[in-house]
């Protein structure tokens, strides 16, 4: 009982904390391994952000979902201009019926450069260093592999 | 009856006069709202897009239709954010063809900036029902998110 008491504070005051900081949100279309390929949300600010992305889809007899979650440490900005260093997990899931699923999993770390254009639109390019696997079979992979972003923020 | 059509339409006209009027004209891709010439209009409040082309030969002739309504609800000088729903058909004639046809829905969120001047982008992401009457073919029929739409136009 006191853990959750505790814990409950604890998120609050981390909550409180955030909501004085003034953050950057945006969405947007972005394809990358460890990024994800879909819909992006990217909430971010001058010290730090995450985006979340989704893609998916499917009929009768197969299923695929993309997902990804990455961590935003930024590093150097000027007027229309950002360098940070990102942090990746990405999946790519494929069901399909009478056939084994199909896992790929990527998790990787590089710089992102964000560029501004045309107001609030953004384009973002990354290149981390990716380890890729897959669940059915033993090979493995461990490349720079590019990623990329075009994100409308609100400001 | 009629009274109330003119006091419906009378009232349409002035919300829709005093409104900044924007007409765009280009080309768009997409599926839940179809491929083709493209004609976009926007004001304050709401906008709208249609599509069409016809291409193929006498054997098969394709011809993809649609139309989007679109709802505003971030904007700045140069780029907007929107809301919107879509839908779309494929329709396939010719003397060879079986004149089959499908039809899609969408809706999702979009987005349109200027590239310069009055050239104009827009880049849309539905969840997108293609084939909802299941009326093409078994694998046809899917949903999937999202299916990225882009648009470039000229802006009047």
């Amino acid at each position: 009982m006191k853990n959750l008491f505790a814990l409950t504070v604890i998120t609050l005051i981390t909550f409180t904390l955030l909501a004085e900081i003034e953050f950057e949100k945006g969405f947007g279309l972005s394809i990358g391994m460890t990024s994800g390929m879909g819909v992006s949300y990217r909430y971010v600010n001058e010290m730090y952000g995450f985006q979340a992305t989704y893609g998916g889809g499917g009929n009768k007899s197969q299923t695929f979902h993309s997902l990804g979650l990455e961590l935003i440490k930024p590093l150097h900005s000027i007027r229309k201009t950002r360098f940070n260093i990102v942090s990746g997990f990405g999946t790519l899931i494929h069901l399909e019926e009478n056939e084994p699923d199909r896992i790929m999993y990527a998790i990787g770390v590089g710089p992102e450069v964000e560029i501004t254009f045309s107001g609030n639109m953004r384009f973002l390019v990354s290149s981390p260093l990716t380890f890729k696997l897959n669940s059915d079979d033993d090979n493995k992979l461990l490349t720079f592999m590019p990623g990329f972003s075009i994100l409308y923020f609100f400001k | 009856m009629k009274s109330k059509i003119t006091i419906l339409l009378l009232l349409l006209i002035i919300t829709i006069l005093p409104a900044e009027s924007r007409h765009n004209l280009g080309i768009a891709f997409g599926v839940a709202s179809g491929s083709g010439f493209s004609y976009r209009h926007f004001n304050e409040t709401f906008g709208f897009q249609t599509n069409f082309i016809g291409i193929g030969t006498k054997e098969y002739f394709y011809v993809p239709i649609g139309i989007k309504a679109m709802k505003p609800f971030h904007k700045t000088a140069s780029s907007k954010a929107y809301y919107f729903a879509a839908t779309s058909a494929f329709l396939e004639f010719g003397s060879e063809s079986e004149n089959e046809y499908f039809i899609s829905l969408g809706a999702g969120i979009g987005m349109e900036f200027t590239i310069i001047k009055n050239l104009h982008f827009s880049l849309d992401l539905p969840v997108t029902f293609m084939d909802i009457f299941n009326s093409y073919s078994e694998d046809t029929r899917s949903i999937t998110f999202p299916i990225p739409e882009i648009g470039l136009y000229y802006n009047f």
